[in-house]
């Protein structure tokens, strides 16, 4: 019975391949752990443009452009991505000539953040990338004016245990963009990616209001949010930090009754009712 | 880029995040050292996180590494990976 075994040994390779494409390829290493997800991030950093073949245009259209617009009341804003692979959105945002804030990307794939680096070089002096985990963000609560993770939650070991930390970081009325995964290969990556309703809820779980669903791609919905509460650091920021002479545009110091230059010398008085007088008697 | 600002906002993960979350109001703080190493500064915590070619490493093995090391003995700059 020679040919049965040798159609079992057949058999059996082809089912031991299949299991490897969907543990590594398909499933890209979530089940090995967090270690084996980097690891083949590591591998295929110096090709991951290539497979992926970002479009310029698309990019500008689903996330640099909105993201500048949910932003645009928020002077300078801070933005981390997390899991920011090789730049991909820092570019798309930085790239977006009413961005004037900063950003800061963070990957567990140090590999893949070599790329970030050369790819987005021109940016440099305004974007930042620390090598972490995501499931442990190394900023104090409430920092930031947007955080992003883009295909990237259906690849930890719990997304939840990941909001949790986007959730923690984003300050209250900062907003949250992450994508949830659907398609033909979400069915082979049980326990991992979420039905909408499933992610949407559990999203729902968190101080989050304002949840929206768009259609991006084949395999990725973008969902949006609003951190609760009351909008605070961000936008609202000292005034001397934001306020400049409107003379020389020097900055300005608070002193006993008003405000002075840096530069020019020039004193702006704060009235009694607390109106800054920034036209009329000028003193120096 | 490692400045000012970032510093502001960085904290040490093991102490900041999780269940292991020291408490107060601002848990985590680092100190920059030799403009290459970030000590975190709660008191039974040492762990310290090389920066490497400007990039903060800032996992928590990472810092476990140099944890038993004294600020004095840190290699500068940090050997790398």
């Amino acid at each position: 019975m020679g040919w049965i075994r040798l159609i079992l040994a057949l058999l059996g390779l082809v089912l031991a391949g299949l299991v490897i494409y969907w543990q590594l390829i398909v499933a890209e290493g979530t089940y090995l752990g967090p270690g084996v997800v980097a690891l083949l991030y590591d591998w295929s950093a110096h090709v991951y443009e290539r497979i992926k073949q970002f479009d310029v245009g698309d990019e500008q259209w689903f996330l640099g452009l909105p993201l500048v617009r949910a932003l645009s009341l928020i002077p300078a804003p801070l933005v981390l991505d997390v899991a920011t692979g090789t730049g991909r959105l820092p570019r798309a945002l930085l790239r977006q000539p009413a961005f004037d804030g900063r950003v800061i990307g963070l990957d567990l794939s140090r590999r893949m953040l070599r790329q970030a680096v050369e790819r987005t070089a021109q940016f440099a002096d305004r974007l930042t990338y620390i090598w972490q985990d995501a499931r442990r963000l190394p900023f104090d609560d409430d920092t930031f004016d947007a955080v992003t993770c883009l295909e990237a939650l259906e690849f930890t070991p719990d997304a939840r245990e990941v909001v949790a930390e986007l959730v923690r970081v984003l300050r209250p009325g900062g907003v949250l963009l992450v994508s949830n995964r659907i398609g033909q290969d979400a069915r082979w990556l049980p326990g991992r990616a979420l039905s909408n309703e499933g992610f949407e809820q559990m999203l729902h779980s968190f101080p989050l209001e304002d949840v929206k669903r768009q259609s991006w791609q084949m395999d990725y919905d973008l969902v949006w949010a609003i951190k609760t509460g009351r909008p605070q650091g961000g936008g609202v920021r000292p005034l001397v930090e934001i306020a400049r002479c409107p003379a020389c545009r020097g900055q300005l110091n608070r002193e006993a009754r008003g405000l002075r230059c840096q530069d020019c010398g020039c004193d702006y008085p704060i009235a009694e009712d607390g109106v800054i007088e920034m036209i009329g008697k000028r003193a120096r | 880029m490692v400045d000012q600002d970032l510093l502001e906002i960085l904290r040490c993960p093991y102490c900041v995040s999780g269940e292991t979350r020291k408490p107060g109001d601002d848990p985590g703080q680092l100190q920059l050292l030799h403009d290459c190493w970030l000590v975190c500064q709660e008191p039974d915590c040492d762990r310290k996180y090389p920066i490497r070619d400007g990039i903060p490493v800032m996992l928590i093995e990472e810092g476990d590494k140099w944890a038993s090391l004294s600020i004095e003995a840190l290699p500068v700059p940090p050997p790398s990976e």
